[in-house]
């Protein structure tokens, strides 16, 4: 029933277009024909007001609906509230009057009840596009001249009011205003959805139904970047798709902030307290993503063309998966360094397995600022190559299976920040450097090729057959305690061994052995016949 | 626009009829070198356009698809049923049965006796509580922490044709593409020398059926998606090399003039497969290069080799063909399919259940192990499937030592490895008789949405329009099985 309900409030936003369109509709037909002196006819009149009326009654009813369950409050609501059930007063009063022939009483219901409707028609549509939805394309024209809302591609000054400064980003002055122009149409002080409300640090600290949207000094623990930073089409992204996005300078301002702390200033200037020992925020993402917001397609083109192969993960973003598999052989580090360096920034995964790339390789991959996967396999890396790549803050998974790697590298693996899992099969690690880097980090998955094979728990020896289970029907029989009601069984005619039995017919068959039950279900009305 | 719906653009009637009459067959033509073209269509939008990709981050980026062809039985390999033992020779009681249908193999039989496995299980340490696994596959077992068994699968088909073409293209009826073809649509090539989608067959060891050349087809998806068939022995791709007495340089300049006829031709017929043909032509020019290295295990070392059995010398076997397909996934072919034929044991389960086994077991394993080590298994899924199960009751006489099963879609096992799978799991339950499912029952669709999920594709984008409307592989249903995935 409660849910039942639920769906009544929330058919809210469907119905209430009907009250509106159909009072515009007889609105301008009484305007016209008052124009032209004449009063609009009963027939017409008499159906539209009282349709009217009707959809104004359910509208304001469904409405009550929803605002009464979870995740809306505020000034704007109750206004909204009551000037909706005003709007379906002043219907129906004019539809009893018109019925009662108090033309003069009609007229000034409806008169009275169109500039209600206009105003209840607007806060409903604050409260679900979020306040000034309607004039904000008429604001934003008039703010184009002072500040540039997008920065050109490779610009370098940005708005002066959101740019992270040195100091790093404050609450009121940047942070607020990003959350104030991307969330609060939902998260805010009508509306709260999924239970959370962003609008003051109570609120945002608060959380919602998922939890807490805020981990200070964690951004990939805090549930609102993560959200934020989901793939547009994944169900849980937020700001929902069709909705404005954040820019990736405001993620990173965000980022940053809450990097910083989450430290929440009470006027515009103060200074954040736990600034001092906060790490240093990363205006660099920003940097990046406002300098080079697309892989250059001539560098694209190029890969192409030597038979590199490149793909978007996922596609449309400007996180690349490259692979020079096709032409291995072939492949040297100066080649790597041609083709993959006008793209570093984009790179995520590079595969460069069974190439002729050496040491110059792993450092130049070093470099690449946001590489989260190498693939080094049956490459010339040495030692020296892989104490380069443990100055890389974001590789996570590195293969240096059939390599000349050794217990030289073991320090830099154990040294590499964000690695995970690491391949040395057919490397020159040692047993000893093995255990050593085992040692020093423990949650590192290590695959030295030598994963020892799934034990055996349990053997259940040789199988033997026998039929002695009973039949299926037969254990429901014995479990409800049933007796059978014969004493020889039906088909040989010997004593009933109440083990085998069959219910057939409401009735509880004994049998002498497993094998008679097979012969009566051949057929089963003459043996049972035999009973009688 | 995606560039495979750029040729209705140049609809013309002859192509019209072509194109209707390759839907059926797998389109005569361009079968030897039918997916090779796969390149070209990354950057098939004038420069500047974003590179192709998936719809979502992947978990992985190839398929190795071990087909078992025939459908081997579950209650002899993996669906263990220690209680069946004490049912020897009992019948099938209906309430097990339930009426449903049955082949016309057994229909006529006068009973359906219950044939409990003749083989011994042993229960192997996975991330649960252990997988019963049959004596048959212990090379398998010993990687059964690295498996997902899917012990509910169940099919609309009953019969062979149906019941791969179902697996293979999600559809009963002829006519649409296969997986891998959709794969190569979605997510195009990664190696711009060899083909996207390859096929390879070993002949087996018990009772076979036909496998037609249309469970690779590429249906109404555009010829070049094809599956590649790679033949066993010293030549894996027809007509590849050079005729004696044509010398590299002489067969560039014979591609040249080739090239400047075909594209005059292009331009006044509009037909897109002569753009696909000069493609595949440029194509097998560097497959000349590339496919006899990739089929040349002198490379590989001893312990390798030795890894996968002491078939893997003998081309087309299916040890062979497992090494085969680990080194097309590490070159990034995208979709690898093997057949393994032969499983289909109406009559002397036993005795061909045994060889057919013994053929596959310690090869699989190895393609794990091999996978796993060189960083390749995290990025490549494995799916190990027949097309439906068998049936607990015997075919023909039931005795101690011998019988046979008839095709079983109700319920069977399956398993999948690598790539965003949950390793070491079991899925799903069947009941006492592993006749009916009992427990998450999961349909060819199901497997075919959590696959392409794997893959960074969503089943209900992946789409084509053909005959006026959106077709999928997952046609009308299929959901994401989220406790598969890691």
């Amino acid at each position: 029933m409660d849910a039942l309900l639920a769906v009544f409030g929330r058919a809210h936003p469907l119905v209430l277009h009907l009250p509106i369109g159909v009072f515009a509709a007889l609105f301008a037909l009484e305007a016209l024909a008052k124009l032209r002196g004449r009063a609009l006819a009963d027939g017409v009149r008499g159906p539209l007001i009282g349709f009217t009326a009707l959809v104004a009654l359910l509208s304001a009813a469904s409405g009550w609906t929803l605002a009464s369950g979870p995740g809306y409050s505020g000034e704007t609501l109750e206004l909204h509230r009551w000037l909706g059930v005003s709007v379906a007063g002043f219907t129906l009063a004019a539809a009893l009057a018109q019925r009662a022939g108090a033309r003069k009483l009609y007229g000034v219901a409806l008169v009275v009840c169109a500039p209600v409707l206009v105003v209840a028609g607007h806060q409903g549509a604050s409260l679900t596009h979020g306040a000034g939805f309607l004039t904000e394309p008429l604001r934003r024209r008039a703010e184009e001249p002072a500040a540039p809302a997008v920065a050109e591609p490779g610009a370098e000054v940005e708005p002066e009011e959101r740019a992270p400064t040195d100091d790093g980003p404050v609450w009121s002055r940047d942070v607020a205003p990003v959350l104030e122009s991307n969330c609060w149409s939902c998260h805010g002080d009508a509306k709260h959805k999924g239970g959370l409300a962003m609008h003051t640090p109570a609120a945002l600290l608060a959380g919602g139904e998922s939890g807490p949207a805020l981990v200070a000094g964690d951004p990939d623990a805090s549930l609102l970047l993560q959200r934020a930073e989901l793939p547009l089409d994944d169900m849980d992204h937020m700001p929902p798709e069709g909705k404005p996005q954040p820019s990736a300078e405001e993620l990173a301002l965000l980022r940053a902030w809450i990097a910083a702390g989450a430290v929440f200033d009470t006027a515009p200037d103060a200074r954040p307290a736990r600034e001092a020992e906060a790490p240093a925020p990363t205006p660099d993402a920003s940097e990046d993503a406002a300098a080079a917001p697309a892989p250059d397609a001539q560098a694209l083109a190029e890969l192409e063309r030597a038979l590199v192969h490149v793909e978007a993960m996922p596609a449309g973003s400007d996180a690349l998966w490259i692979d020079f598999a096709a032409t291995a052989e072939t492949v040297d580090d100066a080649t790597v360094a041609r083709l993959v360096g006008p793209l570093r920034e984009f790179v995520v995964e590079l595969s460069l397995a069974r190439t002729r790339t050496g040491d110059a390789t792993a450092s130049f991959a070093a470099e690449l600022p946001r590489l989260r996967r190498l693939d080094l396999r049956g490459t010339a890396v040495t030692d020296a190559g892989v104490a380069a790549l443990a100055e890389s803050a974001t590789l996570t998974e590195l293969v240096l299976a059939q390599t000349a790697v050794g217990d030289g590298a073991v320090p830099s693996l154990a040294r590499m920040p964000a690695l995970a899992h690491v391949w040395l099969w057919k490397s020159a690690v040692s047993e000893d450097g093995l255990a050593r880097l085992r040692e020093a980090r423990p949650e590192l998955a290590i695959d030295d090729g030598a994963t020892p094979d799934a034990a055996v728990l349990e053997k259940e020896g040789k199988p033997t057959f026998t039929s002695d289970r009973p039949l299926p029907g037969q254990e429901a029989a014995r479990a409800a305690g049933l007796a059978p009601v014969n004493e020889r069984c039906p088909v040989s005619g010997d004593p009933v061994n109440p083990k085998y039995a069959v219910v057939h017919d409401g009735r509880v068959i004994g049998f002498c052995c497993p094998n008679c039950p097979k012969t009566f279900w051949d057929d089963p009305e003459t043996y049972a016949a035999a009973l009688e | 626009m995606h560039p495979d719906q750029e040729p209705a653009l140049e609809l013309t009637r002859r192509r019209f009829f072509g194109r209707a009459a390759s839907t059926i067959g797998a389109g005569l033509g361009s079968l030897a070198l039918g997916s090779l073209l796969t390149e070209g269509r990354l950057f098939a939008e004038p420069a500047g356009a974003a590179p192709r990709g998936p719809h979502f981050r992947p978990r992985a980026k190839r398929v190795i698809y071990l087909h078992m062809e025939g459908a081997p039985s579950q209650i002899d390999l993996w669906d263990h049923k220690p209680e069946l033992r004490a049912r020897f020779n009992q019948d099938l009681p209906d309430s097990i049965r339930q009426g449903q249908r049955l082949t016309g193999m057994t229909s006529g039989q006068a009973r359906f006796p219950v044939a409990p496995s003749m083989f011994e299980f042993s229960r192997y340490r996975n991330h649960q509580d252990g997988v019963w696994i049959s004596e048959l596959m212990p090379h398998t077992a010993s990687v059964a922490d690295e498996l997902c068994f899917v012990h509910s699968m169940h099919t609309d088909a009953i019969n062979h044709e149906p019941g791969i073409t179902f697996f293979q293209t999600g559809n009963q009826q002829p006519g649409r593409p296969s997986f891998g073809s959709w794969i190569g649509y979605g997510l195009g090539s990664a190696n711009a020398n060899l083909p996207t989608f390859a096929v390879m067959i070993t002949q087996g060891l018990g009772n076979m059926q036909a496998l037609s050349a249309r469970f690779w087809g590429s249906g109404f998806l555009s010829s070049e998606h094809q599956g590649c068939k790679l033949r066993s022995g010293d030549e894996p791709v027809l007509y590849l090399a050079d005729p004696p007495g044509v010398a590299r340089p002489d067969r560039r300049r014979m591609l040249d003039l080739v090239r400047a006829l075909d594209a005059k031709s292009a331009a006044e017929s509009l037909d897109p497969e002569v753009r696909a043909r000069l493609e595949q032509h440029e194509m097998a020019f560097r497959m000349q290069m590339s496919v006899p290295e990739l089929a040349d295990f002198s490379d590989e070392d001893e312990e390798t080799l030795e890894l996968y059995g002491p078939d893997v010398r003998t081309p087309g076997s299916f040890a062979s063909n497992c090494l085969l397909a680990r080194r097309l996934a590490e070159r990034g072919v995208r979709f690898v399919q093997l057949y393994m034929r032969g499983w289909d044991a109406h009559n002397n389960l036993p005795a061909e259940i045994r060889a057919q086994s013994k053929a596959v077991d310690q090869p699989q394993a190895a393609l794990i192990k091999d996978l796993r080590r060189r960083g390749l298994l995290d990025e490549t899924l494995v799916i190990w499937a027949g097309e439906f199960g068998r049936t607990v009751y015997s075919q023909g006489t039931l005795t101690e030592t011998n019988y046979g099963r008839d095709h079983h879609p109700r319920c069977f096992t399956i398993w999948l490895a690598g790539g965003g799978i949950r390793p070491g799991i079991s899925y799903g339950r069947t009941d006492e008789y592993s006749y009916n499912i009992v427990e998450d029952p999961v349909d060819v669709h199901d497997l075919h949405a959590t696959l392409l999920h794997l893959l960074g594709l969503d089943h209900e984008r992946l789409t084509f329009r053909h005959q006026g409307r959106d077709f999928r592989l997952t046609d009308v249903s299929g959901r994401v099985l989220k406790p598969l995935l890691a």
